[in-house]
């Protein structure tokens, strides 16, 4: 009995993580799989999502708990009776990380995404370092180093401790679907229809009259914003948060990883990568010798990417061919916003 | 004759000069010439990292995102050769790990030579490192980056290909050697005092000078060779090029094997003049390299030259008056202000 309970246990840890990296998946595809821009900068939307998320939620800080930071929204508590009793406080520092992360996607889009897509790379990529290094200096912010503990649990009255995981599990999950139908239903409008256009040719797109920059803007604002999503429900699932969380490996690499093995351009393909990337991830922790090694898991990523864009650029499951019919040209050719 | 006009006919070294002497009596003034002098001799290595970006731009036209990892794989091809006992409690595979170099196993283990840290064995490691990361570069790109190309994806592919690569040497690189400090056998020696309250590491000057000699060399290339103006013929037009009777395919090898021979020779000096290594130093210096790439004009060797010490002086200027944990920032902010103010750079490039 009790092997079967922690088996549940290590599989409902496994949805709440593999899911967390679902929601960044789903949002690079966004960036990389339907629109083509080059984001690697996951971590910095991660961060941004995550410590926002954190410091509007904790607890003003008290040097008993060697909290050095000035300033915690402590939304549970000061939003009082608004919560109506099911934790809306979760949701309303959700809605400050999307506003924070929009922010500076708008303001670094801005600046980049006007010129070739590897500049704009490189400026994402000085995004995510520039980030982690402000929250590992200014103390002031988020407590530097020592990271952020006291981030409360969403509806944690409600579920004992021992089968927390099972509640959050279902509650990403759900998350995921409702994020799932909103990227996809925005994908196959027409303004999504703009974006796969760039994607594979952005000078015909722009002699058809579309404003390029402006289509790319936005997809890498909406795109980010799902990310910062991931950054908070990682907070509140994990509940710990340093400038270490946002390493490149863990918070970039294995993400695209994700994308690029489940298939790029499809939405249930980023999904679906997220889990079989995090389950070969974690699983091969059980391997005998330097199998398990970390550093050689690294190696795989690595080597997975390459494999991937050499061998079947697709993915597991590739994007759908649109089929064309009179009826679907039709359709195809109302006229977009 | 209105005034831009004139300022564009002087000659671009004379302003480079110019601009040279104006920092550096601005520097003085400020009392910051330690820190103006550091930066140069760092920004020379920047600058060997630079180069290979902006020809591998002006030749194969891809954001190289491996270059990075290119320099750390280059410092630690050095490592088994030089480093004599390595005794390391915890590598993830192996509780002891220990072995003598290459070189120290043929008694080649003085280091401190002369007023500098290191011994003379580094210079034979430093081109076995750059012949040997300039085969894996042959081997990749014909492997992984032709192919890609013959397949006609976009440049973006080819560098997303180039990130996977990335991530797979320091992958690689961190499952031999593990994840902690190293070094380069070394032993510590006195700051060399030049006056007017400069005082640099001996090592620094010499990797600065050694740094300078491939440049000159790399310029010697460009300018008088048959490969360089092959290669300056590819990047200005390469159909022209083609039916000119130009190789492409030889000219894309060669500006790999300079590219990495350069990287390779970078991550050692870096190693070297930092006293440390670990895996993922050289991804970290991708944000300087790709800003002086930038600031020097895409594709524009030269301009990759000067941008690469513009950008190291001021990171290292910087610290007298921000965190020095900003360093990076810095490199990054001008990156962002050059893309928004003078895309091109300040000595033109490719879009």
């Amino acid at each position: 009995m009790d092997s079967i309970l922690s088996i549940f246990n290590y599989l409902s840890t496994y949805i709440v993580i593999a899911g967390i990296y679902a929601i960044f998946s789903l949002g690079l595809n966004i960036h990389w799989g339907f629109t083509g821009i080059f984001n690697i900068g996951i971590s910095a939307f991660f961060a941004l999502g995550a410590y926002t998320a954190a410091i509007l939620t904790s607890a003003s800080p008290s040097p008993k708990m060697f909290e050095d930071f000035i300033w915690g929204g402590n939304l549970p508590e000061s939003l009082g009776f608004f919560n109506l009793g099911i934790d809306l406080w979760y949701f309303v520092g959700m809605f400050g990380a999307i506003i924070v992360c929009g922010i500076s996607a708008a303001i670094i889009g801005w600046i980049t995404l006007r010129l070739r897509d590897d500049y704009f790379a490189i400026a994402t990529l000085g995004l995510a370092e520039t980030v982690r290094f402000i929250f590992l200096n200014e103390k002031w912010l988020a407590n530097g180093s020592r990271g952020m503990y006291r981030i409360p649990k969403f509806l944690g009255e409600w579920f004992p401790p021992a089968y927390y995981n099972y509640f959050y599990g279902i509650f990403i999950l759900l998350l995921l679907f409702i994020l799932y139908k909103i990227v996809q239903k925005a994908m196959n409008s027409p303004w999504g229809r703009v974006l796969k256009a760039i994607r594979e040719d952005e000078i015909a797109t722009s002699a058809s009259g579309k404003n390029v920059f402006l289509f790319k803007l936005q997809s890498f604002i909406l795109g980010a914003c799902i990310m910062g999503i991931g950054g908070v429900v990682y907070a509140h699932g994990i509940r710990y948060l340093d400038p270490m969380t946002f390493d490149p490996l863990m918070a970039t690499f294995i993400i695209w990883a994700m994308l690029m093995v489940g298939g790029s351009g499809n939405n249930k393909g980023a999904i679906i990568g997220a889990f079989i990337v995090w389950a070969i991830w974690t699983w091969t922790d059980f391997l005998p010798g330097f199998l398990s090694d970390p550093n050689l898991k690294f190696l795989m990523i690595g080597l997975l990417i390459t494999l991937v864009i050499l061998f079947k650029p697709e993915g597991i499951i590739g994007e759908k061919k649109v089929k064309l019919s009179s009826k679907t040209i039709d359709k195809e050719l109302e006229p977009a916003k | 004759m209105n005034l831009a006009n004139r300022i564009n006919t002087i000659p671009a070294y004379f302003k480079i000069l110019l601009g040279f002497i104006i920092t550096l009596s601005i520097a003085f003034v400020l009392g910051v010439q330690d820190l103006y002098v550091h930066g140069m001799l760092i920004g020379s290595l920047f600058a060997l990292g630079a180069i290979g970006i902006t020809l591998l731009y002006a030749i194969v036209n891809f954001a190289h995102v491996a270059h990075g990892d290119f320099m750390t794989l280059g410092a630690f091809l050095a490592f088994p050769l030089v480093a004599s006992v390595v005794d390391v409690e915890y590598v993830s595979y192996a509780d002891d790990f220990a072995f003598t170099g290459l070189f120290p196993a043929l008694g080649l283990d003085q280091v401190g030579l002369g007023p500098f840290t290191f011994g003379f064995t580094i210079l034979l490691a430093i081109p076995i490192s750059m012949f040997i990361l300039a085969i894996i570069a042959i081997g990749l790109e014909k492997f992984v980056y032709r192919k890609l190309r013959l397949r006609g994806s976009s440049d973006v592919m080819i560098a997303m290909a180039s990130f996977g690569v990335a991530i797979l040497l320091r992958g690689a690189i961190s499952t031999i050697f593990g994840t902690q400090l190293r070094s380069y056998d070394r032993i510590s020696k006195p700051f060399l005092k030049i006056g007017w309250g400069i005082d640099v590491p001996p090592d620094l000057l010499f990797l600065g000078i050694v740094a300078l000699t491939l440049c000159l060399l790399t310029h010697y290339i460009l300018q008088y060779t048959k490969i360089g103006k092959s290669m300056r013929a590819t990047s200005d037009n390469p159909d022209l090029a083609m039916v000119t009777g130009i190789n492409i395919n030889k000219v894309i090898m060669n500006t790999w094997i300079i590219a990495a021979g350069l990287a390779a020779c970078a991550g050692i000096l870096i190693a070297v003049g930092s006293a440390q290594m670990v895996p993922q130093m050289g991804w970290k210096l991708l944000i300087p390299i790709f800003a002086a790439v930038v600031l020097g004009g895409v594709g524009n060797a030269y301009g990759a030259f000067i941008g690469a010490l513009i950008i190291g002086v001021a990171m290292e200027v910087s610290t007298e008056y921000i965190n020095p944990a900003y360093k990076l920032g810095v490199a990054f902010t001008i990156m962002l202000l050059v893309l928004t103010i003078k895309p091109r750079g300040l000595f033109g490039g490719k879009d």
